[in-house]
Order: C-alpha cells, then structure tokens, then sequence
C-alpha cells in the first residue's frame, strides 16, 4: 500500500462511495462463482467454512493463500480463496461462517507496470516521472458493505487482515463492522508487537514478539477495552506525526456476531511467527465461537 | 484500427456485427441491476460462451493479470470468473465453461517465501542476502529444512492434466499465456494438449513480436510490434506450420545458446477443440499494446470458433 496518511473529508467518503457504486455497475458481476458451492459443501459436513478475499496489486494472493494455509490447515477448517472483489454479496456471503478479508481497498484499473511495479523493474527508468500510477478506483460499494455488516450482524465472523483497513476508506458500512480505517505505515522494518492489558482468549498468553512486517498506523472507533495488539517501534523510529506505538489488533462482538482486527500481514516471515500464527488461529476460533 | 494492414474481410464483419449487438444486450441487462443475477443467467441459457480464468503465481500477481484481461473481456462481451485456486481446477469445474485461459506457471511454495516485493527493495540488499535466497523458505522460517520444506512443488496433477485435455478434445478451447507453458514441465497430458513446454528467459528487455510466414485469421494483418517483455524462449512438439508469432531480440542481445529469436506463438486444432498459445505476457504494458490486444481478442474469438 503506498497511500500517504491523509485523513478523508465526509464529502469525499461521499464522492468515493459514488465511484464505488459505479465501479460495481461496471463490473463483470455475476453474483454466485460458478466453480463454488459452498452452501452444498457446508450443509454435508456441517464443518465451519471460510471465504477468504486476498490479493491486491501490492499484496500478491500467491503468498497470503501459502500463509493462511498453515491456519486454515492446522485447524481444520475449509476455506475458499477468492480474487473477485466485485462478487461479495450477501448471496455469495451465505454458507460461510467467517469472511476474511486482506485485501486493499483501491484498484488501478487504468493499469500498471505489472507485478514487478514495487521493483527494480520500475525503478531508474530514464521517463520515470512520466510513468506514474493512474488513478485508484474503489471497489467495495455500500451495498457490499451492508452485505458484510449484515453477514455479522446475523452471527457470523468478520477477520479483516492486514491492509483491509483500507476499504474503510470509501466505505462506511464497511468502517462500521470492521472498526477502525487505515492511516499509514512506514517501510518494512522490526518492530514489537505486544497484547494490551485487556484480558482476551485470542491473546491469553502470548508473549511480545518482533516482527519485520509493515507496521500499520490506524484509527480505531470502538471502545479502548477491545483493543488486544499494540505494535511498538522499540528503536525509537516514529512514523510521520503518530509516535513509535499504533493499535495493531483488536476484538468485539457486534450484533449476534464477532469482529476480528490484525494488522500485521505484510510477509510470510510475519504471518508465520510463532504467536502470531496462534493469534490468527486464536482469532478463527473466537469467530466460530469455539473459545 | 492503424495496425491492421488489410480491409477486414465479409465474414470478421459480420462477426464484429454480432459481436457490437452483443454488447448492446449487456448494457441493457446492466441497467436493470447492480448484480442482476437473472440477467447473467439469462445469458447463459442463450448460449452465451463463458471464460475460466487461472491467474497468479508467486511472480504474477493476479491483480495485474485480471486488470489486464477485463480489457479483453469486456471489449469481447465474454462473461470470465477469475480464480487463483489451482487445485480445484477439474473435469466437473471446466464443464460450465466453453474457454479456459491460464495464466500461472507450475510451482507452488509451500514452505514460503519472504512475501509480496520478494523481487523488489524490500529483499535486495538485505546485509546478509545470499541468506534470504528464494525458494528456500528464505526469511519465512517456518518449514525450512523439515521434509523437503521450501522448494517448489509442482501443483498440476496427472488427473487435472487428463481433464484439461479431455474438455479440449470435447470441442472448448485453451489459451495458455506467457508462464503456463511451465506447467509442461511436470504434467505430459498438459505437455501434450498445450504443445510445448518453457525453457527459460532473460531479463525484461525490448523485443519484437511478429506473425510468422503462416497464414491465420489471429495474426492477419498484424504489423510487428516492441514490447518490453519477458522474451520466452520455449520448446515447441508440434507441426512448424501452426506457430503463428516469432519473436526476435532486434539489438542482437542472446539469450544462453538459444540465439536471438523464440517462438512466441501457435494455433492448432485438437480433437474436436482448439487450443492457443501466445508467450507474452509479464506487463499491463505488453498486454496492452494495440497489436497484442488484438492478438489475444481474436486468440479468444478464434477458440470459440466465431472466427
């Protein structure tokens, strides 16, 4: 995510929510993937069931779907990965029991070098101010987002990762269930991540740990007392205005439901420490409400 | 359109003319809805042809491969699904679809890898490098060492091959792009069904794409054209006469002892199906330039029979 760490006016929420919207009418949508069928598969086995949003242009689903595997694996849970931002619904929601999400909320349909657009690829080209990003275009629209909040709300599980915060952005349903909208982060470098004092399953027990991850700044709109995770720059490294500490996760019921934030997620090596490994499985549990 | 060199013949008419009356059907059942989910299977019932599409690997991600399809798509008035999951890739999945398109090379990770910019600043010049190497489970810890943990695994298997090949002999059509010739490498059914395997290539360098001395309605008045892309050099089993599209590096630059030149495309009936493959593909920029664009449109419409 390359977004700097502006805040957004009411009236640009409203200008982006419109995009939004017409970016959903635009889409290829048809609502139910034909290649799954999840409620069949739920309803023979009765076994909880995971839809997983992952990948963006600067998360490449390839290395959250090998993170998330060991989870998913370890706990014996199903999961379906999906790219297909533009078909959640409130129809393709059904049959799940918690919908994951790391994903950003921006896209650049007007195009981009490609995969290798954060490398030396693009890097020292001799026009390189010419050759900058096109426009972000939002995609999650607020019928998606009622669809989730709604999803919730009804008793199921939300786990939004990493750079979902981001979606909160230029979608305020979405902000609603999820808590909190992304504010920025500085380059990847260690830093500590630490449970708060709030007593909680998914963190009883879990000792700090270093990660090397991308440390997210968010603002977070709920009660302080469901905060679980604060990550800490133990150098003394600041980012921009916001200090060396920033809220990295957080817990709460919402409606018959449960609501699960985790701000690490930037790298394998990340997602695949020891404790944070047990967290997110920790946080799949507390969503199906096994613990 | 400026690169096409010769007048358009009767019958690509009449098929554009469908092909503009198509589009008009979808902005209207556009309308009707944000997701009219009666209207897309309405088009289904019609016969409308529909598109799987297998995108994404550890070195391309399925973001800038979907940006760039939903060009092709859309222009074509082809409904695809996206998918980035491999292993459920089937006989009973390919049944709801009349074209299937990968583009994703062989191998898996397992047992990770640093993360999303492994190619990038974030794992160049790292103090201690030749430690963190790819593939190996690198920074990631996790699996490395245990069991064959790290390497690369190769994902497509003898079932899966068999089904991809049995749907095409069915009468569907396959576009296999840019790295799915890797697939070859472990699956001979794939191997035999796709036509070739990769060898390997240089780094992204400009090099000329160009219709070879075979005549086919996919390359048809297509000028060459640079792009600066990965230059594939790959193996080819089948008979020379269907490889439509060569590429040549034009500064002389070789690639190992393989020369200057690459196939860089082939066309071929199989069974009572067809089946395409075009090299290219590393970049939004190369996916997008005028000829290539139009290379892959007709690629599709030439799969689906409609040319």
């Amino acid at each position: 995510m390359k977004r700097s760490a502006a805040k957004l006016s009411r009236r640009a929420l409203v200008r982006n929510a419109g995009l939004a919207a017409s970016a959903g009418l635009l889409g290829l949508g048809q609502e139910k993937s034909l290649y799954s069928q999840p409620q069949a598969t739920a309803g023979a086995t009765g076994q909880p069931r995971v839809l997983a949003l992952i990948g963006d242009r600067h998360h490449n689903a390839d290395y959250i779907r090998v993170s998330l595997d060991k989870v998913f694996k370890e706990l014996n849970v199903s999961v379906d990965y999906t790219i297909e931002y533009d078909k959640i619904s409130a129809n393709s929601l059904k049959g799940y029991n918690i919908f994951l999400v790391l994903r950003e909320g921006q896209n650049w349909s007007g195009g981009y070098l490609g995969p290798d657009a954060a490398s030396f690829y693009s890097k020292n080209l001799e026009n390189a101010a010419d050759f900058h990003d096109g426009p972000t275009v939002p995609w999650m629209s607020e019928e998606q987002g009622a669809a989730i909040k709604d999803f919730v709300n009804a008793g199921n599980g939300l786990y939004a990762l990493h750079d979902s915060s981001d979606i909160s952005h230029t979608c305020k349903n979405f902000r609603d269930v999820m808590g909190g909208v992304f504010n920025g982060h500085p380059a990847l470098r260690p830093f500590r991540v630490s449970p708060t004092a709030n007593k909680h399953p998914i963190t009883d027990g879990i000792t700090p740990f270093m990660v090397n991850d991308e440390q997210h700044y968010v603002i977070y709109d709920k009660d302080p007392k469901y905060v679980l995770l604060e990550a800490e720059n133990t150098d003394g490294l600041t980012f921009q205005t916001l200090g060396t500490k920033s809220i990295s996760a957080w817990a709460y019921d919402y409606g018959k439901g449960r609501v699960v934030f985790t701000a690490v997620g930037h790298t394998n090596h990340a997602m695949w420490v020891p404790q944070y490994l047990e967290i997110q499985k920790r946080s799949m549990q507390w969503l199906l409400k096994q613990i | 359109m400026e690169f096409v060199g010769k007048k358009l013949s009767r019958r690509t008419l009449v098929q554009k003319a469908g092909v503009a009356a198509g589009a008009g059907l979808l902005g209207l059942s556009g309308a009707e809805g944000l997701f009219s989910q009666a209207s897309a299977s309405a088009q289904t019932m019609a016969g409308q042809p529909r598109a799987l599409a297998l995108i994404g690997d550890r070195f391309h991600n399925p973001d800038y491969i979907r940006t760039s399809f939903a060009r092709v798509f859309k222009d074509l008035n082809i409904p695809v699904d996206y998918t980035i999951e491999y292993d459920k890739i089937s006989a009973d999945l390919l049944k709801n679809y009349q074209l299937f398109v990968i583009l994703r090379d062989g191998q898996i990770f397992p047992g990770g890898y640093l993360g999303p910019d492994s190619w990038s600043e974030y794992s160049a010049n790292l103090e201690n490098a030749p430690d963190a190497a790819g593939g190996r489970g690198g920074a990631g810890g996790g699996a490395r060492g245990g069991g064959g943990g790290g390497g690369s695994v190769m994902w497509m298997t003898a079932e899966q091959g068999a089904a991809i090949k049995d749907w095409v002999n069915a009468g569907n059509g396959f576009y296999s792009m840019h790295n799915s010739s890797h697939i070859s490498l472990s699956n001979k059914d794939y191997h035999d069904v796709m036509g070739g395997a990769f060898i390997s290539h240089p780094p992204l360098r400009p090099f000329q794409i160009r219709a070879t001395a075979n005549k086919h309605p996919i390359t048809e008045g297509i000028t060459p054209f640079m792009v600066n892309d990965e230059q594939h050099y790959v193996t080819y089993d089948k008979d020379p006469k269907y490889v439509i599209l060569e590429s040549e590096n034009i500064d002389g630059l070789t690639f190992r002892d393989l020369g200057t030149k690459a196939i860089g495309g082939w066309a071929y009936d199989y069974g009572k199906g067809r089946v395409v493959f075009t090299a290219a593909g590393h970049t939004n920029h190369v996916l997008w330039a005028p000829q290539y664009l139009e290379i892959q449109k007709r690629s599709v419409k030439w799969l689906l029979k409609q040319i």
